[in-house]
C-alpha cells in the first residue's frame, strides 16, 4: 500500500486534532466536548492501531495524547509493579525497567511506538501473551477519564484484589469508547533468560501438533507461535526459558530462531500489509480457520495456539478479490460465532470500507453492551461509531 | 415476613412445589453462610434450569421481592446472607458437569458443581482446573465466579477470572445472555470479566465455561522453617524477586503451627516461629532448579530447616497441615474471626509485626495462615464469644488490621469479597466517585437495588444499620477453611 495517512482513523480524516499538553488541558477538552452534542473524540497516542474498528461518526476530533507529560513513573521492583501514565510508549517504559532486569511483557505489533494505554484499549496481544497472559491480565489498577471529565479509579496496586467491580477488564478492549485511560499500574516480571527456537518446513497440521506437544510438555513457554511467513511451509517459533530447552529437544529438530522480537510480532501491521484479519477460535477450529485463510492467498499467517488466535495478512499487490473475500469472511464468522469466536478485519484498503464490516455480526450480549456504553458515556462523546455494532 | 401466597403459587408453578421452601424450619439453614451474619429469607427457590432461574428472577422483580443468589453457602464475607428479607435463589439443583472437552481444554458446568468436581472430571485427560479455594470440596463454581475466588495455587496461575471463558447469565433484569464463549478473547466489551467477582449483584451465572490446564509433569513441595515470621516474609520477597514463581507459597505462623501439630500431627517442626509451604511445578529440570533456588533463598534468610516431600504421601501430609489449619484453630479457642487483606509483598514483614501488636493491644492471640506469595493475609483473631464484650473488641481489632493493610498500600480483600462484612470500609480504598462509577454497572444489568441487596458497596437504602456489624466470626470447627 502507498503511504498511510498518519491521522486517519479507519481511513477517515479527523476534522480536528486536539493535543493537550497537561492533564488539566485534557480534562478541559473532554469537558468542552461533553457540552457539545455532536462532539466525537477519538483518543490516540502511538497511532499504531488507528485502522482498527469502524469509521467514527463524523465529524470527529483526534484526541492526541502523545504530547502529554510522561512523568509519574514509579517502579516498585521488589513488589514487581510499575505505575505510569497510560500514554507512555511501551519501549520507553521497558527501558526504564531494564536497570532492574524487569519488564512489562506487552509486545503488540509495532511495540517500538505502541503505548501502554493504547495496547490495553485495543486489546492487542503479542507473542508473550502465551506466557504472561493477555494485556488485560497485566493491569492491576487504572484511572480513567470519563466523558463528563470525572477521573475514576478501579483496581489498586496489589496483585490480588477483589474489592469493588473489576472495571479494568471492561476498560481493556473498549477501544476508547468508555473513556481515556490516564494512569495505570501494571505487573512487571523479571526478564527471562530466553532461548528462541524454530522448527521449519512443516505442514500446518504437523506444526500445530508440535506446538500442542510443546505446550503440554511443562516447559515454561514465553511464546509459542505457528507461522507461515512468505514460504509455502509452516514453522513453529518458541520463546522458552533456557533451562527448559532440553525438555523440548526430544520433540523436534530445532534451530536457534531469531529474536527478540520474534519475526511474527509485526505481521499484519508492516508497511506493505494492506489487508489483515484476526480470528479468535477454539483449538479445534484453529486448523481449518488457518487453512482457509492461507488458501485464500494470505501472504503471511501467524497462529497462537494457546490464545486461540490466527492473524493473516495480504500485501497490497496481491489482494484477494472483494466478493470472494467477503464470502470467506462471512463463512468463517458463521462457523466461529457459535462457540464465541469472531473475526476482526484489522486493516483493509480504503475502498473496501463500507463493503466490509470490520467487526462482523454483533455478539449476543450487544444490548447489554449498549447499556454499558449508555451508563458510562451517555452522550456518546467517545469514539462513537468505532466499536462493535457501531457503538 | 412470610412469602406472599400469590407469589409462592407462581414460583411453585415455575419450579414445582417441592423446590419452593417457605416453612420457617426449612428456611433456618439458609439464613447464614460462612460468616455468622444471619438473616432469615422470605423463601428459598431451587430452580433446575436456566429458564426456571430467569422466570423466578422476573417473578420476584414483578412482585418487588429482593433476590439473593446462593451456591454452597461457604462464602466468608456474607455474600449469600439474604438481607431485606430476600428470597434465596439456590443453585444446588444445577449441579451437572455438562461437558469436558480435552481438545479445546474446557469444561462446561452448571453453577452448583463443586470446585473439586471439575478437576476430578478433568483428571482422566491429564487436565485440571487451577483455582483451588480451601473449601473446594464444598464450594461451587457459581459462588467462585461471584466472588472471583482464589486459593493456594493461584499464585502462578491466577484466580477465577483468569480461568472463566464464558458465562450464560440471567441478569438482575431477568434476561438470559451469553458473555464470552469458549475462546480466550471475546468480541465487544469484556462483560464476562466484569461479571466475575461482582458478588451476585449483577445476575446469576447458569452455565459456565472453564479453561482447563495440562497437569505439569513434575512437582516439588518444600517446607521451610524459620526462627521468625519476619525472616520468612523476607524470604518470600526474595524468592519472587529472583524470578521463581512457585505455584504455591503459603505461610503458617507459630500460633497456627501449634494448633496444627496438636490437631493434625503432620510433622511441622514444633519449635519453628513460621513455616513456608512452597510448591514448584514444571519440567523435571525446571523443578529441580527452582527447588534448589528456593532452598538457597530460604537458608540465606535464616531458615533452620528446608525439607522436601519425597513422595506423594509426604506431599499430602505437608498440605494437610495447611488445608486443615483453620479447623485446627478450634484447639486454641472456641471462636475465630478471619480476615482477608492484601499488602504489597515487600511490606509483609512490617505488617505482620503490626498485626501482632494489634492483637496484643486488644488482648487476643492472632493466628496467621495465608497466601504469602501474593501478599494475601488471613489473620484469624482467636476469642471466646461468650466473654462479654469480646465480639466488639474483635471487630475493632479486625477493622484496625484492615486499615493497616490499606495504609500499607494494599486492599481490603484478595479473595473473600466485600460482601456485608467490609461494606463500610470500601471508602478507604475508593472515592465516592469511584464507587458511584462502579455501581453504574448494576444499572446496566438491571439491578434496581433489589438484587442481592446490601452487598459489595456501602450504599443501598435500608442497609445502613447493618454496616456496623461486619463479621466473619464463627465457631471454629473441622469444616472451617480459608
Amino acid at each position: 500500500m502507498s503511504e498511510r495517512d498518519e491521522l486517519a482513523v479507519a481511513g477517515a480524516r479527523p476534522a480536528a486534532v486536539l493535543s493537550p499538553t497537561s492533564l488539566e488541558e485534557l480534562r478541559d477538552v473532554v469537558r468542552a466536548a461533553a457540552s457539545d452534542p455532536r462532539a466525537n473524540l477519538v483518543p490516540a497516542a502511538g497511532r499504531t492501531a488507528l485502522e482498527l474498528g469502524g469509521v467514527p461518526a463524523e465529524p470527529f476530533a483526534l484526541l492526541d495524547l502523545s504530547r502529554l507529560p510522561l512523568d509519574g513513573v514509579r517502579h516498585e521492583a521488589s513488589d514487581l509493579i510499575v505505575e505510569c501514565p497510560a500514554w507512555m510508549p511501551i519501549s520507553l517504559l521497558n527501558d526504564r525497567l531494564a536497570g532492574a532486569s524487569q519488564w512489562v511483557p506487552l509486545d503488540p505489533p509495532l511495540s517500538d511506538r505502541a503505548t501502554v494505554g493504547g495496547t490495553l484499549a485495543a486489546a492487542l496481544a503479542g507473542p508473550s501473551a502465551t506466557g504472561y497472559g493477555l494485556p488485560r491480565d497485566l493491569l492491576l489498577g487504572a484511572t480513567l477519564l470519563r466523558s463528563d471529565g470525572e477521573l475514576v479509579r478501579a483496581g489498586g496496586r496489589v496483585v490480588k484484589n477483589v474489592a469493588g467491580f473489576d472495571l479494568l477488564r471492561l476498560w481493556c478492549g473498549s477501544l476508547g469508547t468508555l473513556g481515556v485511560l490516564v494512569h495505570v499500574t501494571l505487573r512487571t516480571y523479571p526478564r527471562p533468560d530466553l532461548s528462541a527456537l524454530a522448527c521449519d518446513g512443516l505442514m500446518l497440521a504437523e506444526a500445530l501438533d508440535l506446538s500442542d506437544r510443546a505446550l503440554r510438555s511443562g516447559a515454561r513457554l514465553r511464546s509459542c507461535e505457528v507461522a507461515q511467513l512468505g514460504s509455502s511451509s509452516w514453522s513453529v517459533h518458541l520463546g522458552v526459558e533456557r533451562r527448559d530447552r532440553a525438555t523440548l529437544a526430544s520433540l523436534a529438530s530445532w534451530s536457534e530462531g531469531s529474536g527478540p522480537p520474534p519475526p511474527t510480532r509485526d505481521v499484519g501491521f508492516r508497511p506493505d500489509d494492506a489487508l489483515t484479519l484476526r480470528a479468535s477460535a477454539t483449538r479445534r477450529q484453529l486448523l481449518t480457520a488457518a487453512e482457509r485463510l492461507v488458501s485464500a492467498g494470505a501472504a503471511a499467517a501467524v497462529v497462537r495456539p494457546a490464545l486461540g488466535s490466527v492473524r493473516a495478512t495480504w500485501s497490497s499487490g496481491r489482494l484477494p478479490d472483494l466478493p470472494g473475500f467477503s464470502r470467506l469472511l462471512a463463512d468463517l464468522r458463521t462457523s466461529l460465532a457459535p462457540l464465541g469466536g469472531f473475526v476482526i478485519v484489522e486493516r483493509m484498503p480504503g475502498e473496501w470500507r463500507g463493503a466490509v464490516d470490520p467487526w462482523g455480526p454483533a455478539p449476543p450480549a450487544v444490548a447489554l453492551m449498549r447499556r454499558v456504553k449508555a451508563v458510562y458515556d451517555p452522550g456518546a462523546h467517545f469514539a462513537r461509531g468505532r466499536f462493535v455494532d457501531g457503538i | 415476613m412470610p412469602i406472599d401466597l400469590a407469589l409462592r403459587r407462581q414460583l411453585e408453578h415455575i419450579v414445582g412445589p417441592e423446590a419452593v421452601l417457605w416453612r420457617r424450619e426449612e428456611l433456618l439453614v439458609y439464613a447464614f453462610d460462612g460468616t455468622i451474619e444471619r438473616a432469615l429469607p422470605r423463601a428459598v427457590v431451587l430452580p433446575a434450569t436456566t429458564e426456571e432461574v430467569a422466570a423466578v428472577v422476573r417473578a420476584c422483580r414483578d412482585a418487588g421481592v429482593p433476590v439473593t443468589p446462593r451456591g454452597a453457602g461457604t462464602g466468608l464475607s456474607g455474600g449469600a446472607v439474604p438481607y431485606q428479607e430476600s428470597l434465596v435463589l439456590s443453585t444446588a439443583r444445577m449441579n451437572r458437569i455438562l461437558e469436558v472437552d480435552p481438545v479445546d481444554q474446557v469444561a462446561v458446568v452448571q453453577p452448583g458443581v463443586t470446585n473439586l468436581a471439575v478437576s476430578e472430571a478433568a483428571a482422566p485427560y491429564g487436565l485440571f482446573y487451577a483455582p483451588d479455594p480451601s473449601s473446594q470440596r464444598a464450594c461451587t463454581i457459581g459462588g467462585n465466579v461471584a466472588e472471583n475466588a482464589g486459593g493456594p495455587h493461584c499464585l502462578a496461575l491466577g484466580v477465577t477470572t483468569n480461568h472463566v471463558l464464558g458465562l450464560e447469565v440471567v441478569t438482575a433484569a431477568g434476561d438470559v445472555v451469553w458473555l464470552g464463549g469458549r475462546t480466550r478473547e471475546s468480541l465487544g466489551y469484556d462483560l464476562r470479566g466484569a461479571f466475575v467477582g461482582s458478588e451476585g449483584t449483577l445476575g446469576i451465572a447458569t452455565t459456565i465455561v472453564l479453561r482447563l490446564l495440562p497437569k505439569p509433569p513434575a512437582v516439588a513441595t518444600l517446607l521451610a522453617s524459620f526462627p521468625s515470621i519476619e525472616a520468612a516474609c523476607e524470604a518470600v520477597s526474595a524468592i519472587i524477586a529472583r524470578g521463581v514463581l512457585p505455584s504455591a507459597l503459603e505461610m503458617l505462623d507459630e500460633v497456627t503451627i501449634e494448633a496444627v501439630q496438636a490437631g493434625l500431627q503432620c510433622g511441622y517442626p514444633p519449635d519453628a516461629r513460621a513455616v513456608l509451604l512452597i510448591e514448584v511445578e514444571g519440567t523435571e529440570d525446571a523443578v529441580s532448579a527452582d527447588a534448589e533456588e528456593v532452598r538457597r533463598e530460604c537458608l540465606e534468610f535464616g531458615a533452620t530447616e528446608v525439607r522436601a516431600a519425597r513422595d506423594a504421601k509426604e506431599r499430602e501430609l505437608l498440605w494437610r497441615g495447611r488445608k486443615g489449619a483453620i479447623g485446627a484453630l478450634g484447639a486454641l479457642a472456641p471462636n475465630y474471626y478471619i480476615l482477608d487483606g492484601v499488602v504489597p509483598r515487600s511490606r509483609l514483614a512490617g505488617v505482620m509485626a503490626e498485626v501482632r501488636r494489634i492483637g496484643g493491644q486488644f488482648g487476643f492471640r492472632i493466628a496467621n495462615v495465608f497466601h504469602a506469595g501474593d501478599g494475601n493475609l488471613h489473620p484469624c483473631v482467636l476469642f471466646n464469644d461468650r466473654e462479654p464484650g469480646a465480639r466488639e473488641r474483635v471487630l475493632a481489632a479486625g477493622a484496625e488490621i484492615m486499615r493497616l493493610c490499606v495504609d500499607a498500600g494494599g486492599t481490603l480483600t484478595g479473595e473473600h469479597g466485600i460482601g456485608l462484612e467490609k461494606r463500610a470500609f470500601l471508602p478507604w480504598v475508593y472515592s465516592a466517585a469511584d464507587i458511584e462509577n462502579m455501581e453504574r454497572l448494576k444499572e446496566a444489568f438491571g439491578n434496581d437495588g433489589r438484587f442481592n441487596p446490601c452487598k459489595a458497596f456501602p450504599t443501598g437504602t435500608g442497609c445502613g444499620e447493618m454496616a456496623h456489624y461486619p463479621s466473619a466470626l464463627r465457631a471454629a470447627g473441622s469444616d472451617a477453611y480459608v
